[in-house]
């Protein structure tokens, strides 16, 4: 591996690889941040113009789209509330309270370096860890993806806001949401209503930026501010460096890195997951919890670290066993094909320098992020910012128009996104938390798929559900996670008449 | 800079959002029996999953319903209004459902200028010449970024044949 | 909706008009549409191939790539057959997942609508269990089938009415036995399961598992092809179990019916000239797509069998 890797380095360094991993870099963030654009699109589209180019360079401009995309959706996310994928949308709940605060710089940075530690930790891993981490995600069956659905599910209860029913009533409705469409096992046809248009549900990235995109267009609009932000702001100076206080964001980003990386090797479970769970995660072992949700930036970092973790683990099972691990990991297979490069242990044997490039392109995007993204972030994006607010409603709306209508060009999806908009817009005056719909939305189908095949193949014996011992740990976890808020309730209560 | 209004409108004081409130929680209890009735013709195994969820909501739908009702009675009906601005909201929907009709019928490019110039007018802003700007540079941007670099389609556009000669 | 295309068409038109009159085709953008996601298997299978089309389709000729995902490829699909027949829409078709759709009959259009114009490729299905598993064959499988109290689950990447399910009720028929299909509705999870030993038995797609297969961690237990594939000879066919199940998964490429049969032969050869360039083989050579090049009139045929054949399965055993 070490000969391996030896023999990579010139390679990966060469001038035209270089070019090729900033070009995809640049590629990515701007996909990234677009909303509804996803960076699996940007890869469809640049995959065939690779054939007959070195393998290197192609692999190169993949990896960059791969880590600038998953940084780029966190910029709209601070700056205008506005997920750019489904994975930053833990990333608003404090990063646009930054923005609101007057640290949209800060907040930036912060996601910056975050998601970079995060990518650099997974591509670490990636070289190091593959073999041992490849048995393992093999050890998840439909009953291990059920308990892992609801350990998700289960950090909704540090999100669901100071108005338990609330709470529930949003997570409620997500789950519900999640149930349209048709059930695979008999084809049923559930609140479809005969669209053909929600045979498959709604797509989460149409109801995410509905969710989170539309009720700002019309809050702006209502408080017609006709000035910018001023240029200060964005300056970094006064704002404090996130490379500066690293001893204190070190354990966050241990954490994240550490659930991201998890999640990622797990085929199927996705960013969104790990940004949640490494967010949930820090806000449990906050001093100060009440505060995640208000501009906290460890919340961002935990995000964005748990995010840009998630990268690189999710090609483990797609390098090792060809089982990609999300939909990104699944494009970039396709590209290793069309190179001939098999996935499986024997590309290890028969192209080790183009594999061991290809992750230590990984590592090197993620150290260009760091330049690429700090540049373009805030010099050009935050930028934006200082255009009077009432303009930026309608070039929100454009985009995000745009970017809706594109994922499955259907104008059926922007009535979607009205309607969606218009009922997220009465939730948020309602003090209804929008991250708990988000989460019971994106996880709820994934919890009944796995509980029904789980039955299917154990006969319709429930006790299979905690037959083997990562099932049980699992569960644990989950008790755990609800149980912390109210031990802590409990333990204040106790403490307050003392 | 120039004029800069206050943002928070004096209306607010007075109004209680509680009628939304109570309206809002009856309208999802109404839908989670309607998802149950709707439910009711699945075969079991697809059913049990909305059904319970939909039971849930309604419970706890109601639950709040009936919490903002004693709340009234007591007389401390949940503070703060519905809306920051109540006409500029509506006009901010109406421009919404316009729009979107719009977009539908001759396409992206067209309506998007004109909400770009029209929607912050609407709500008193009057640099017409920074509107446009910022609308043709956002319209540009996404032709170039969408249609042209990546071959994502837009809906289809009364300028679309004229693009295309542009190509 | 229709009108509203039909008002941007006609103005569309008019504009157009104004240049020149019927010039030689394609003079504008060809549109293909795609009925599964980007990213997709079909989807990287239609932009590889429109690269090399517009080579062979001669002068500037241009397809752009269009997604319409949803419904099992049912909207992709609804818009080609739908398109004006003017050789300016066409559209990627996956048999036999179309055909089921269309004999369940609940598609707004009927296979009569398309115009079938070259088939591609051509997936086999494949039976597959775990390295560890007992079954070394097809008859180790029934046989425990028949013994079993409860029917073995069979894992499957598609969804109930998928061609691997429909194939899988052909073949409990045929052997006489039942087994349980679990759903899983994608290739990535049931190839994980599988891998991992969650279920006993799966079917999915043999490029799906071919590498996976051949590095030993799964066995082909049996491949639904008439013959052996050249990718994995060593994988014993349906067929010669005695069973005769035969099914795959393809993708071809058709349009609306009423295209003009110049258009529709102009199409055909450039498809055959785009699969036949060395760098687009030596591409698909790598990936190992197993391509299938099937003309106009064959893959018309080969997609009337697959309905009369999933007509009868239907009438004995509806999958729905």
């Amino acid at each position: 591996m070490i000969d391996a890797l030896l023999h990579a380095i010139p390679l990966v360094f060469a001038p035209m690889n270089i070019l090729a991993m900033v070009i995809g870099l640049v590629a990515g963030l701007i996909v990234g941040c677009l909303p509804g654009l996803t960076v699996v699109t940007g890869l469809a589209v640049l995959i065939p113009l690779t054939f007959g180019l070195d393998p290197l360079f192609a692999l190169g401009m993949m990896a960059g789209m791969y880590n600038g995309g998953s940084y780029g959706g966190a910029i709209p996310a601070i700056l205008m509330r506005v997920p750019g994928t489904p994975a930053s949308v833990a990333t608003v709940l404090d990063g646009y309270k930054m923005t609101q605060q007057g640290k949209a710089a800060y907040a930036l940075q912060v996601a910056l370096l975050s998601g970079v530690i995060g990518s650099v930790l997974s591509s670490v891993a990636l070289i190091l860890l593959s073999p041992p981490l490849v048995s393992f995600s093999l050890l998840f069956g439909p009953i291990e993806y059920f308990w892992l659905g609801i350990l998700g599910l289960a950090t909704v209860s540090s999100l669901l806001g100071d108005d338990l029913p609330k709470g529930l009533i949003a997570c409620g409705i997500g789950l519900l949401i999640g149930a349209v469409g048709q059930d695979i096992s008999n084809g049923t046809e559930r609140f479809t209503f005969g669209q053909l248009d929600l045979l498959d549900g709604f797509s989460a990235i149409v109801l995410l930026t509905g969710l989170f995109a539309v009720p700002p267009v019309l809050q702006i609009v209502e408080e017609a501010v006709k000035t910018g932000m001023s240029g200060d702001k964005l300056k970094l100076h006064r704002q404090g460096s996130a490379l500066s206080q690293w001893r204190f964001f070190t354990p966050v980003w241990i954490r994240s890195s550490i659930i991201g990386i998890v999640i990622g090797i797990l085929p199927g479970a996705g960013g969104s997951m790990s940004s949640f769970l490494a967010y949930n995660e820090a806000r449990r072992v906050a001093r100060n919890p009440e505060t995640f949700g208000h501009g906290n930036p460890e919340g961002v970092a935990a995000s964005e670290c748990g995010n840009g973790a998630d990268n690189a683990a999710s090609l483990i099972p797609a390098l090792a066993l060809g089982i990609p691990g999300s939909g990104v990991a699944a494009v970039i297979l396709g590209g290793l094909l069309v190179h001939g490069l098999r996935p499986g242990p024997q590309l290890f044997r028969e192209h080790p320098d183009i594999v061991y490039g290809f992750m230590l392109q990984f590592l090197a995007t993620s150290f260009l992020l760091a330049i690429v993204g700090g540049l373009a972030a805030t010099r050009i994006f935050g930028q934006v910012l200082r255009l009077p607010r009432i303009v930026l409603a309608p070039v929100i709306l454009l985009f995000v128009t745009i970017g809706v209508y594109s994922v499955n060009n259907s104008l059926f999806d922007l009535w979607v996104l009205l309607g969606v908009g218009l009922v997220g817009y009465v939730l948020e005056r309602l003090d209804y938390p929008s991250a708990p719909i988000v989460l019971g939305l994106l996880l709820g189908p994934m919890v009944e798929s796995q509980l029904r095949l789980a039955l299917t193949i154990s006969g319709g014996n429930a006790a299979a559900l905690v037959s083997t011992p990562i099932a049980i740990v699992l569960a644990l976890l989950s008790a755990a996670i609800l149980l912390t808020p109210a031990w802590r309730l409990l333990r204040q209560r106790r403490g307050a008449p003392a | 800079m120039e004029v800069t209004e206050e943002a928070a409108p004096a209306a607010r004081a007075g109004g209680s959002r509680s009628p939304v409130e109570i309206a809002f929680a009856l309208a999802l209890v109404a839908v989670s029996i309607g998802a149950i009735a709707i439910a009711s013709s699945y075969p079991v195994e697809s059913a049990a999953y909305p059904v319970a969820i939909a039971a849930g909501t309604a419970v706890l739908g109601l639950w709040i319903a009936l919490r903002e009702l004693l709340r009234r009675r007591h007389g401390v009906p949940t503070p703060g209004a519905f809306a920051h601005h109540a006409p500029r909201l509506v006009v901010a929907v109406a421009a919404l459902v316009v729009y979107f009709a719009a977009v539908g019928l001759i396409g992206f490019i067209l309506p998007s200028l004109a909400l770009c110039i029209l929607l912050p007018a609407a709500a008193g802003f009057r640099r017409w010449g920074l509107s446009a700007l910022v609308g043709i540079v956002c319209v540009v941007a996404i032709l170039l970024i969408f249609v042209y670099a990546l071959g994502r389609p837009i809906p289809d556009d009364l300028l679309s044949p004229l693009l295309a000669k542009l190509r | 909706m229709l009108k509203r295309l039909s008002i941007t068409a006609t103005l569309g038109a008019a504009l157009l008009m104004a240049g020149a009159a019927r010039a030689e085709y394609p003079e504008k953008p060809i549109e293909m549409i795609v009925a599964f996601a980007p990213g997709g298997g079909t989807d990287v299978a239609a932009r590889s191939i429109a690269r090399y089309m517009e080579k062979y389709l001669g002068g500037n000729a241009r397809i752009g790539v269009v997604n319409k995902p949803g419904a099992g490829g049912e909207i992709g699909w609804t818009a080609v057959a739908q398109a004006r027949p003017d050789g300016y829409t066409i559209g990627f078709i996956n048999a036999p997942a179309i055909n089921a759709l269309v004999v369940e009959g609940k598609t707004k259009f009927k296979m009569a609508d398309l115009q079938p114009i070259a088939n591609l490729v051509y997936d086999p299905g494949v039976l597959v269990v775990p390295k560890t598993s007992s079954y070394a064959s097809l008859k180790d499988l029934i046989d425990a089938a028949k013994e079993a109290s409860t029917p073995i689950v069979i894992g499957t990447s598609g969804a109930s009415g998928s061609s691997e399910h429909i194939a899988l009720l052909n073949f409990q028929r045929l052997a006489g036995t039942r087994f349980t299909p679990a759903f899983f509705g994608g290739t990535a999870p049931v190839r994980q399961a599988v891998l991992g030993g969650h279920v006993p038995a799966a079917t999915m797609n043999l490029s799906e598992a071919l590498q996976i297969a051949r590095e030993g961690n799964i066995r082909v237990i049996g491949v639904m092809s008439a013959e052996r594939s050249p990718y994995l000879p060593d994988a014993p066919t349906f067929r010669e179990a005695g069973y005769d199940v035969v099914v795959g998964a393809s993708r071809g490429i058709a349009a609306p019916k009423g295209v003009p049969a110049d258009i529709v032969a102009r199409l055909e050869k450039a498809i055959d000239q785009a699969l036949k360039d060395p760098e687009y083989l030596d591409a698909a050579r790598k990936a190992e797509i197993p391509l299938q090049y099937l003309a106009s009139s064959d893959f018309k045929a080969f997609l009337d069998r697959a309905t009369t054949d999933l007509e009868a399965t239907w009438k004995a055993t509806p999958w729905k």
